[in-house]
């Protein structure tokens, strides 16, 4: 009769036990499957964070000046399209390639003041003494800087900086967003920074400075200008390849244009 | 006895730290060597004058496209906030739409590639699982950083999810467009300009 008991009991609590671990299974079941809900969500998520910080930014946009800046966006992309182009076009065939280049460089020679500048103001010792390294290969041995040899022959590579980088730099914020004629998408910290730096940029006309490339004002500007003109020749098409698949050509280039500039002031 | 014991230990751990640690980088080196192979690949699809051009086109499709997650790009086109809005039918519309046109938008752009030259610079694990390749575009006028950012499947698969080219990534553009346009328009708006402003194909 003990024995019997005991059996029973010994029965029951085996019973008891698988049912709780049916129960159990059932419930592990459950929840594997909210788990795994749930982690589709956080790999979901763990990616929306990624996209989150500048998505805010578009979301928040803070665009006083969209209507004008949309207008001319479409100016732009008109004047791109059925003038630049077209006359890139003559203008490739006329100039070799080796020349267009050498323009290029000549430019961004000229850009050293600047370029010293804002390395030694946001404290790249090393970015600015490259740079100067740099400045004074191209031009002597690279003849007037038409020829970038301290890159190709000794691999001193660029650290292009400006006013709207180091302002950045030191957390200023964009500001809003503004559209130039001919020249493009911009904003307010960038447009200051191109004002304070037009102060040692050799290409902009100053009456005080000794080295002056173009003697009135407005020569500069022409000077900017073709400076664009000819980078622009380098890369035949780029511009209308990469603004087809805009859905909406202005918030698709005010975007690029932030993230462009973010990217730049990270690095 | 106790002491063997720890000496075992000490071992193994002297032993399997150094290679886990390996194992995890080699499988970023990993992935900069099927990227740099499948350069490679890609440039000598596109110098073979010997096929024409929608030949090319599809190689280069077949080349590539297996090393990208389409699906999941076209569920990042949108945020978090759009994708729960919307309903099961517009999701895989959209994502039948999306995934034609960023194919096609690439496949026309292959031109470009002829003037420019791509060449894989290093790689780099940013997290668990995530690895990012760079690679310098180098064009006449400069030279460009372009990352291509992997991420490791359920199946421990390594799939490119996005690209920034100067920073620019190619799915924060799309987001920023989406989300510009649908402030304005409905979903149903979008998914039409998306069927009309299709781009034109050469």
């Amino acid at each position: 009769m003990k024995f019997f008991v005991i059996l029973l009991l010994f029965i029951s609590i085996l019973f008891a036990n698988s049912n709780s671990l049916i129960e159990q299974k059932k419930a592990s079941k459950i929840e594997k499957k909210d788990t795994l809900v749930e982690e589709n969500f956080n790999e979901f998520d763990d990616f929306e964070n990624e996209f989150s910080e500048n998505d805010k930014l578009t979301e928040e946009v803070f665009d006083p000046l969209y209507s004008y800046n949309n207008w001319m966006t479409g100016v732009n992309d008109y004047l791109m399209i059925n003038i630049v182009e077209p006359q890139a076009k003559v203008y490739r065939w006329v100039i070799p390639e080796g020349g267009r280049t050498s323009v290029l460089n000549a430019f961004k020679n000229l850009y050293f003041p600047v370029n010293f500048a804002n390395n030694i103001l946001q404290t790249k010792v090393e970015n600015a003494g490259n740079e100067t390294s740099r400045f004074l290969l191209n031009s002597t041995i690279g003849i007037l800087g038409l020829f970038d040899v301290a890159d190709s022959w000794f691999g001193i590579k660029p650290h292009v900086e400006d006013f709207g980088q180091t302002l950045g730099y030191y957390g200023a914020g964009s500001g809003f967003p503004v559209v130039l004629p001919f020249f493009g998408q911009r904003n307010v910290r960038d447009l200051f920074g191109t004002f304070a730096d037009s102060y040692i940029d050799p290409i902009y006309y100053n009456d005080w400075r000794f080295y002056n490339t173009a003697e009135p004002y407005w020569h500069s500007v022409l000077l900017k200008g073709y400076e664009d003109f000819n980078e622009y020749s380098l890369t035949p098409e780029a511009y209308e390849k990469l603004t087809a698949d805009s859905i909406d050509l202005y918030p698709f280039l005010r975007d690029a244009y932030e993230q462009y500039r973010n990217q730049l002031i990270k690095e | 006895m106790k002491y063997l014991f720890k000496y075992i230990l000490l071992a193994a751990i002297t032993v399997l730290l150094p290679s886990f640690v390996l194992a995890q980088d080699s499988e970023a080196e990993q992935v900069k060597k099927v990227m740099v192979k499948t350069t490679k690949n890609f440039y000598d699809i596109l110098n073979d004058k010997n096929n024409n051009k929608k030949i090319r086109k599809q190689k280069v499709l077949n080349e590539v496209g297996p090393l990208l997650d389409f699906n999941l790009m076209a569920r990042l086109a949108l945020n978090k906030k759009t994708w729960k809005s919307i309903s099961k039918s517009q999701r895989s519309k959209f994502s039948e739409i999306f995934i034609a046109r960023i194919k096609k938008s690439y496949l026309d752009k292959l031109d470009i590639f002829s003037d420019i030259e791509v060449v894989i610079e290093n790689s780099k694990r940013v997290k668990k699982n995530r690895i990012e390749v760079t690679a310098l575009l180098k064009t006449k006028a400069d030279t460009k950083k372009l990352v291509y950012k992997f991420y490791q499947t359920k199946k421990k698969e390594w799939l490119i999810y996005d690209i920034s080219i100067v920073g620019v990534s190619f799915l924060q553009s799309y987001r920023s467009q989406f989300s510009a346009y649908l402030k304005n328009n409905s979903f149903d708006d979008l998914i039409k300009k998306l069927k009309d402003s299709s781009v034109p194909i050469d």
